[in-house]
């Protein structure tokens, strides 16, 4: 793990977020699968709201959690109403990332048609999977990279930097997690696999 | 052009003796007022980075409050070219007539807001409910004070006033009136489920989403939302059409600029290096997109902002809401935003209430609610300097004759006997005629005219006889010279 993976996990961590690790000799479906038997109350119907970065969106990756779950995905020309319907009643949302920020120990999140914010907010866990090339040390990286790919492909419609889970202080000033978004935000970062 | 703010009715004195008598909105304000304080100390102190991008962010903010015109024009190509709909609303009622016309455009029902402070300086919740239009708090706490009927009492936290036993009838009250069940207790955990039950369903309902907006980027046309609850984001991406109110104050020119300046409404405000939530809006849904609007319209308000261009008041306009001078203020943390009256409080909101409405609401505020401490000053990131304007604001109220006349003799006729040592003694001799009436043993009770009011909590020792300087004068080494 390089001290910028680690740097992003203790700040995901201290703003309230849990942070996991997978390394290359490891699955990240072993990951997803011990999140959904942490997080998600034991119930045959749930049901998971899913994108991620096709190098990641491999059944050999997913595996066994894919196997165990039905997994909800936005298919461009889908009805919105019903996908929006579909998120808000899965039990865990798992989105990809543009990128992870160690400074700030944010995760960067971008709609386009391929995805969805959904996920990240109406479940009540979010788990975002970010692969170690996506994490990069400083807020300003971020940017310019969200710039860039601005430049490049058009602005998202709406583009957002999550740090932790939702959270307020607004009754007496004392914090609870959970509001509207999501009680339990997951940054798994990802490494590749060895060949 | 001038602009207009709500105001409450109350006269002053009656506003401080509510707040004064209120023992869980003032334990709740200390408490929550030194937390924020001390979480932003330490927050500063272990980012040295922020100091950096801060300083970069004082001189971009206060260039683009200078050159707003400008940036409008740029902003408003670069919204068109994301295909959202720009306007400018010169006043108040312009933007309220906004609103309810993109409403009937779009043949709106219910209405989903995320907090803002200028649709409160709007009343906007207010003239859409005339159009029989419901229309919904989301954030936590404007949903708490949206059920009790009243006004935010601070800018961060708008429902601190309230303790959780109270906050708790109005959800047991509401979930009643909406065939809910009610929160399982009294806890906030419980009270917190509560709220995001009973407003999940209002967000896949809801046909228009309202927002504020933290800054706008004219290079990009960006809007950015700062939030923890996760509701801005509910809201800019799950109604149909989306409006934003915006400050014209908010404008910032370039991706850069934004930032030096995007973290510094989490570091001074509550102490973290971002919220939870920084969205960052910049147009409708594209096709194939499965959220997000399918109309935006955004409404740059001026209100009496660019009223302040090229005054000494200009760079009151770079305040970024972040409250720290709130916390930070004696008399906030004594008697909470209500007091204040405006639907801006604190330091911030003495200096812009008055500004803003060319002293028509609430001229009161820069004398009354100051004691010139300057805590403010020291807490602001934009280093607005709060003390002198609100100094400046009184000598303008004595110019514009908003003081008592029998305040201002009598403040003429100190000023004037002052003026020389020789009346300076003067006034100490007829005071130490005239205090018998007023001494009560060994201490001095009370005062005429004007000077009572000090005396209603507090006493002093009376003048001596001799005073120190009649006895230095009467030493044979003085040989008659008197203490200059």
């Amino acid at each position: 793990m390089t001290p910028t993976v680690a740097e992003f996990l203790a700040r995901w961590e201290a703003a309230g977020g849990v942070g996991w690790y997978v390394g290359p000799d490891e699955r990240l479906g072993d990951r997803l699968a011990e999140a959904w038997q942490r997080w998600v109350p034991s119930d045959e119907d749930a049901v998971a709201a899913l994108w991620l970065p096709e190098e990641l969106d491999r059944p050999e990756r997913l595996l066994p959690w894919i196997a165990a779950v039905r997994a909800v995905r936005w298919e461009p020309g889908q009805d919105p109403t019903a996908y929006r319907q579909a998120a808000a009643a899965a039990a865990m949302g798992v989105t990809g990332a543009l990128a992870a920020v160690a400074e700030t120990g944010s995760v960067l999140l971008a709609l386009g048609p391929t995805t969805p914010l959904l996920p990240s907010l109406l479940p009540p866990i979010h788990v975002a999977v970010i692969p170690t090339d996506r994490v990069v040390a400083t807020l300003s990286e971020a940017f310019h990279r969200l710039y860039r790919a601005a430049a490049a492909a058009g602005w998202p419609p709406v583009a957002k930097f999550v740090t932790g889970p939702s959270m307020t202080a607004d009754i007496e000033g004392q914090l609870v997690v959970g509001v509207h978004g999501p009680r339990v935000a997951v940054a798994i970062v990802c490494e590749e696999p060895l060949a | 052009m001038t602009g207009t703010l709500p105001q409450d009715p109350r006269p002053w004195p009656t506003r401080r003796e509510a707040a004064l008598k209120n023992a869980t909105m003032r334990r709740t304000v200390g408490e929550v007022t030194r937390r924020l304080a001390e979480g932003r100390r330490r927050a500063l102190a272990d980012y040295p980075e922020g100091q950096v991008k801060l300083q970069r962010a004082q001189v971009a903010k206060r260039q683009a409050v200078a050159r707003w015109q400008t940036l409008w024009s740029e902003l408003q190509a670069a919204v068109t070219a994301h295909g959202g709909t720009p306007h400018f609303a010169a006043t108040a009622a312009e933007a309220v007539a906004l609103v309810r016309q993109i409403a009937r455009q779009y043949a709106v029902r219910r209405v989903i807001k995320s907090k803002s402070m200028v649709t409160e300086e709007l009343e906007l919740t207010q003239a859409l409910a005339q159009d029989g239009i419901v229309v919904l708090e989301t954030d936590l706490g404007e949903y708490i004070i949206q059920l009790a009927g009243e006004k935010p009492s601070h800018i961060l936290g708008p429902a601190i006033h309230r303790n959780r036993a109270q906050i708790a009838e109005l959800f047991r009250e509401d979930a009643a009136q909406h065939g809910l069940l009610p929160p399982s207790s009294d806890a906030y955990e419980a009270l917190t489920e509560y709220a995001r039950r009973r407003l999940r369903e209002e967000f896949l309902a809801a046909d228009m989403g309202i927002t504020g907006g933290n800054f706008l980027v004219a290079e990009t046309g960006t809007l950015v939302l700062i939030t923890n609850e996760g509701n801005a984001d509910m809201t800019t991406t799950l109604p149909r059409v989306l409006v934003s109110v915006v400050g014209l104050e908010k404008l910032v020119a370039t991706w850069d600029d934004l930032l030096d300046i995007v973290q510094q409404p989490a570091l001074s405000g509550v102490g973290r290096r971002l919220s939870t939530y920084t969205t960052l809006v910049h147009g409708p849904r594209g096709p194939g997109v499965a959220e997000g609007p399918e109309a935006w319209h955004l409404i740059l308000l001026d209100n009496g902002r660019s009223a302040l261009h090229g005054t000494p008041y200009e760079e009151v306009l770079t305040c970024l809401r972040c409250a720290a001078c709130l916390n930070v203020c004696p008399v906030f943390r004594q008697v909470g935003g209500h007091a204040y009256g405006s639907v801006y409080s604190g330091p911030i909101g003495i200096v812009e209430t008055p500004l803003l409405t060319d002293f028509r609401i609430l001229p009161e505020l820069p004398s009354a609610l100051c004691t010139v401490c300057h805590a403010c000053a020291e807490a602001c990131p934009m280093a607005i300097d709060l003390p002198a304007h609100i100094i400046r604001l009184r000598q303008e109220k004595v110019r514009r004759k908003l003081v008592p006349t029998a305040h201002r003799w009598s403040i003429r006729q100190w000023a004037a006997q002052w003026r020389t040592p020789a009346g300076y003694r003067r006034t100490i001799r007829w005071a130490r005629l005239a205090q018998r009436w007023y001494r009560r043993g060994d201490r001095l009770e009370g005062a005429p005219g004007m000077a009572a009011g000090w005396f209603q909590s507090r006493s002093m020792p009376p003048v001596a006889s001799p005073t120190f300087r009649e006895w230095w004068a009467a030493r044979p080494e003085s040989a008659g010279r008197a203490l200059r």
